[in-house]
């Protein structure tokens, strides 16, 4: 419950808890910007910061994508084998081609193809997101080793390095990436009557059937953007490896979901917001960036993650309470 | 409230018997041995000794996996993390041996190593009341982090192989022809199984599976009960490591991924109901041989390996909707 | 036809859903500018010709006209933009968004760019609550935040704001207190005159009075009669909503109960919000019948008796004082409870006859060593149940899912007979099962009691079936005990007249 609700029927106690839990992100973001700073101090820079906001590119977007779903009480854990897939395929038609164009459109289509799949199985064959999305991320990460034979296939072109490398103004390319697209859906969330739909749809489907709406088309839409996006997190993937790799992507989707919950939003649905998700992606970047800098290896951070994610939803039950 | 579908499931005939029920739950596992039998008829090597006995030496543990969720899954539980909980095993274990070379005490290291990890999904789980799968999905996270991590801490000792006989048998030895992994499988799904469907515990499972509340109130205590069914696939799991490591015969930590949606998979297409209380070791059994006859089909065949994941991936949505079909059918 | 008098009008509708027919040939009028009162015990069929001209359910046959215009209702879109608005009994509104939010959900007002007008929606909202009179809710208010009485509040702005011409309430004032029901009293009257038909669905005796033109009284799916409420008296009302003598159905020589021991004692139960300071005592042998309207709270008694609320309640049992934590401590406790629910909290229906029955007592057919369960001593135990209480199935192995409501009830009812507790509590016993069956199972209470010496609670809103099993009564009003009626006392007018406060 809001805090508001708490103060009125728990008490001052639980209003106060209520606060720090809700605004925890920021206390921590905080918190690790002081801590990292204090250890290394190198952290604190400019080009770290732009370092940062390379890194956490492709998570920012696919967390928009992901969050979409999370808001109308669904789940997409297919997102990281769409990355993987989606830059196979636009590694493919690269090799074929050579033309960015195709290349990049290819990539998109898979993305809301694979995601229109998943929504059509949850909105019209009433099966849970949860197991088809499972079902997604094993059927769509076995492609791509299938094809890729563990062999990285390799993409020279300098629009993709562009999109992760580029400078403007001395600001890396994809701050202005994630500027443009968390602008885009904070008005598509926040301002448009989809936007409310979506929550409205993670508070309560029958209010949102009874109301007129059409609920199963809505469920549609979110898994196809969460696709989409995904999309787009393949094609700058690519951009930071120059290749398609059998692994590309794997494991993004419990980096996803840890964002978008340790923001603030409410896992089961219904509650959110755009700026949450911010924070979130920029808790789980900072926290990624200052442990590389800190050099400590990657199966500590693995381990870490899963108890993060942990904390995350803890919070999250904590903030928000069961679902009913 | 069922609005637009209440008008098309009046016009499908109603499953009235449980026989009728069992006989549908059959369809699909029936059609896909009739499917997997066409093509191992057309492919030779499929019916030769050799064959089988690889079959029956990879098949224990993947069955070892998908019997040890049962459980758990028909009482609408979920596991995700026993890949990477019988990866750890294989660590553990493999290090007592190493170290020690004693097979009771690696033996129990292994099983508790599953075990305690099962327990600790169960507190998140169960105690706390998160959501099972993203708790189990973090769990599979951070176990093969941690599992990674100590493997290369360990370097040195692991480059050794085992030698400990004793662990080589449980995983590659033969008792008149028989591989022992296959008999230890058997005997683990023959206890379970009797356990399942034949004493008050394995009631008290399909109670909760099929209605917790219910439950519940007739003084079953829900969340320990289904806390237990954690740690045993957890145990469970911590076996079929054992096992893995005796087959193997290294200590890597580059095994076991992607077995707990294979395990899932064998559990769903052999009839077990993810809307709770429905299944059994039988039907996860069935499943068990018909994921890995596809395997083995597809190698065969040489179509690689990798697509066999993918196919899995497409099996699991099949399964999960015949199984939905069927349950909006019975309970109309 | 008259087609500028009455604004709704049902002619001949039915429907069924599988096993049971809701609704059979259901003649109904409202005019314009009228409050009618919609009465009717749980399983009537009040509730599935509401849900049809909301648009949630299609019926099978008969015609449903509109101003004056035959109509298809095929969907709840098409319902709103028909005239017809309904407020659910339970509370159906999103959450975490905000009043506007919730009232314009669907139909949000846009700017020239696409984008929600939310300064227009906001004052839209605000203008409609105002309409209402209504000081405390505001557009941006978080509907999480607001009490319940609020919350319907605001369900009625939103059903309102789509301009009905026929406002449906089902149940509006089970969670509202006096002064708030007033409230909504007002405003109701002040729209009827304005034309508008009201549709109000209640067990209030008081309300219809004071609220209602006309009344219509259903049972089993049928219409019972229709009447103008100033031609007519609280008795006729009564007899027509109590239905047909059911007392041949009972026991005739009840008996009276020997004064003997007291076997459960409750004294100060309070369920914060729901129940207050309640006590009562329970002695050997005798059926204490507990009534109450919708929402007093009577049902919530034997629930928190048996340790399934929220609160954990001290009670003296059999002679001991003891803290009833969970069900396990009511069960070890010597408690039993059958819920009014038993699709939800009773049966478990993928499981078969045999099994949900035998699920208390498991332990005595089983050895105990490894707890295993000798399928013969389990098979004979039901069988033997099966037949004490003429249960219908083909087989002990059926599953349960294919009985009747009666059937299911009584393998409930059999779990519990084995299980065999001291004190049996019952909610709704007979909810939603045929007469004869009711028959049976008040003739298997009664034995329970008299000749088991069990002591039995049988909260129920039944008129009739309170005042015929029971040998004292316990009225509940807003969470509390009002009266302690004995048997010889006890009339259909008493009853219905303490439930309702007075």
């Amino acid at each position: 419950m809001s805090a508001i609700s708490a103060a009125k029927t728990k008490g001052a106690v639980h209003a106060i808890l209520s606060f720090a839990i809700e605004n925890l992100q920021a206390l921590g973001i905080v918190g690790m910007i002081i801590v990292f700073a204090a250890i290394e101090p190198h952290f604190l820079t400019f080009s770290n910061a732009m370092t940062i906001t390379q890194q956490i590119g492709i998570l920012a977007i696919v967390a928009i994508g992901e969050s979409l779903v999370i808001f109308t009480g669904n789940i997409d854990l297919s997102v990281g084998s769409i990355v993987g897939l989606t830059a196979l395929v636009l590694a493919l038609v690269m090799a074929a081609t050579g033309s960015v164009l195709l290349g990049v459109t290819a990539a998109l289509c898979t993305g809301i193809v694979v995601g229109i799949f998943n929504g059509v199985l949850v909105a019209r064959l009433g099966l849970d997101s949860i197991i088809v999305t499972i079902a997604a991320l094993t059927w769509g990460r076995g492609l791509v080793q299938a094809v890729t034979r563990g062999q990285p296939i390799r993409v020279e072109n300098a629009f993709f390095t562009y999109l992760v490398d580029g400078k403007i103004l001395g600001l890396a390319f994809p701050f202005f990436l994630i500027v443009i697209f968390y602008l885009a859906f904070y008005f598509f969330l926040h301002r448009t009557k989809t936007g409310y739909h979506i929550f409205a749809l993670g508070c309560n489907e029958q209010v949102v059937i009874n109301s007129g709406i059409n609920s199963g088309n809505l469920k549609i839409a979110v898994l196809g953007i969460s696709g989409l996006l995904a999309a787009v997190g393949g094609i700058i993937a690519i951009g930071r490896t120059a290749s398609a790799l059998a692994i590309t992507g794997q494991g993004l989707e419990l980096d996803v979901i840890m964002a978008v919950i340790i923001g603030g939003n409410r896992l089961a649905g219904g509650k959110g917001s755009v700026g949450k998700v911010l924070l979130g992606v920029l808790f789980v970047g900072l926290l990624s960036n200052g442990l590389s800098i800190m050099a400590v290896p990657g199966t500590v951070v693995q381990m870490f993650k899963g108890l993060f994610i942990i904390l995350a939803v803890l919070s999250d039950r904590l903030a928000h309470g069961r679902e009913s | 409230m069922k609005t637009m579908q209440s008008h098309t499931i009046h016009k499908l005939p109603r499953l009235n018997s449980l026989s009728q029920r069992r006989l549908s739950k059959l369809v699909l596992p029936s059609v896909i041995v009739v499917l997997l039998g066409i093509i191992a008829l057309t492919t030779p090597r499929f019916f030769s000794q050799d064959n089988f006995i690889g079959l029956a030496r990879q098949l224990p543990i993947l069955g070892l996996l998908a019997i040890g969720i049962t459980p758990i899954t028909i009482a609408k539980g979920y596991d995700l993390s026993i890949g990477s909980v019988a990866a750890l095993s294989i660590m553990t274990t493999g290090y007592i041996i190493i170290v020690t070379d004693s097979l009771p005490l690696a033996l129990l290291t292994g099983v508790l190593t599953g075990a305690l990890v099962g327990a600790f999904n169960a507190v998140l789980i169960e105690g706390i009341g998160l959501n099972a799968v993203i708790v189990t999905l973090a769990t599979l996270t951070a176990v093969r982090g941690l599992d990674i991590l100590l493997v290369q801490q360990n370097y040195y000792t692991f480059t050794e192989k085992i030698r400990h006989l004793g662990l080589l048998w449980v995983g590659k030895g033969l008792v008149i022809g028989i591989p022992v992994s296959l008999i230890i499988f058997t005997a683990i799904a023959l206890l379970l199984s009797l356990v399942l469907g034949r004493t008050i515990f394995g009631r008290k499972t399909y109670a909760i599976g099929n209605n917790e509340k219910a439950a519940n109130i007739l003084g079953i205590n829900t969340r320990w009960h289904k806390g237990l069914l954690y740690v045993l696939s957890g145990a469970i799991a911590g076996l079929a490591g054992i096992i893995a490591l005796g087959r193997i015969g290294v200590v890597t930590s580059a095994v076991a991924e992607g077995w707990e949606f294979q395990a899932l998979t064998a559990v769903i297409i052999g009839g077990t109901s993810l809307t709770g209380g429905i299944g059994s070791i039988k039907s996860t059994v069935t499943g068990v041989f018909i994921i890995a006859a596809i395997g083995n089909l597809m190698t065969l065949n040489q179509v690689s390996g990798y697509y066999q994941a993918a196919l899995t991936g497409f099996v699991i949505i099949i399964a999960v909707l015949i199984d939905k079909y069927l349950s909006k059918r019975i309970q109309d | 036809m008259l087609l500028d008098y009455d604004v709704l009008k049902v002619c001949a509708v039915s429907k069924t859903f599988p096993g049971v027919k809701a609704l059979d040939r259901v003649d109904f009028t409202l005019h314009r500018g009228e409050i009618h009162a919609v009465v009717g015990q749980n399983g009537a069929g009040k509730s599935t010709l509401m849900k049809i001209l909301a648009g949630n359910y299609r019926c099978d046959s008969g015609e449903i006209y509109i101003n004056g215009k035959i109509c298809d209702i095929a969907n709840p879109g098409v319902a709103a933009e028909l005239g017809v608005a309904l407020v659910h009994q339970e509370l159906s509104l999103a959450q975490f968004r905000t009043v506007a939010e919730n009232i314009f959900l669907g139909r949000e007002p846009v700017n020239r760019f696409g984008m929600v007008d939310r300064d227009r929606m906001n004052r839209n909202a605000l203008e409609l609550i105002d309409r209402l009179e209504e000081a405390n809710i505001f557009p941006n208010n978080h509907i999480e935040d607001l009490s319940i009485a609020e919350q319907q509040i605001v369900e009625i702005v939103k059903a309102l704001s789509l301009e009905p011409s026929i406002l449906i309430l089902d149940e509006p004032t089970s969670a509202l207190t006096l002064k708030e029901t007033e409230r909504l009293f007002t405003i109701l009257r002040a729209l009827r005159d304005t034309g508008l038909g009201v549709v109000f669905i209640t067990h209030r005796l008081k309300e219809i009075f004071q609220l209602c033109d006309r009344i219509t009284v259903m049972r089993d799916g049928k219409v019972v009669e229709t009447l103008t409420l100033n031609e007519t008296d609280e008795h006729t009302v009564v007899n027509l909503m109590t239905g047909q003598n059911l007392d041949s159905y009972f026991v005739h020589d009840q008996g009276t109960v020997e004064p003997t021991d007291v076997i459960l004692a409750v004294a100060g139960l309070t369920l914060p919000g729901k129940l207050n300071d309640v006590s009562f005592q329970l002695r050997r042998g005798e059926i204490l019948g507990i009534t109450g309207l919708l929402g007093s709270g009577h049902d919530l008694i034997p629930r928190c008796i048996f340790g399934i609320e929220s609160v954990k309640p001290k009670v003296r049992c059999l002679g001991r004082d003891i803290r009833i934590r969970s069900s396990r401590d009511a069960l070890r406790a010597g408690l039993g409870l059958v819920t009014e629910n038993r699709k939800d909290e009773g049966l478990f229906l993928k499981m078969t006859v045999l099994k949900n029955m035998t699920l208390l007592v498991l332990h005595r057919v089983s050895r105990t060593l490894v707890r295993w369960i000798r399928r013969k001593k389990e098979a004979d135990l039901a069988t033997e149940y099966i037949d004490l209480l003429n249960i219908a199935t083909p087989s002990a192995n059926a599953p349960v899912l294919n009985l009747s409501g009666g059937n299911q009830q009584k393998v409930i009812i059999a779990r519990w007979l084995m299980k065999d507790p001291e004190i049996f509590m019952f909610i709704e016993p007979t909810r939603g099962i045929d007469v004869g069956a009711k028959s049976e199972i008040y003739h298997y209470l009664h034995k329970i009691a008299r000749t088991s010496g069990k002591g039995i609670i049988v909260s129920s809103t039944e008129l009739q079936e309170v005042l015929g099993i029971s040998d004292r009564i316990l009225t509940v009003y807003n969470g509390h005990i009002v009266d302690d009626i004995p048997r010889s006392a006890a009339t259909e007018e008493l009853v219905l007249t303490r439930i309702n406060g007075r």
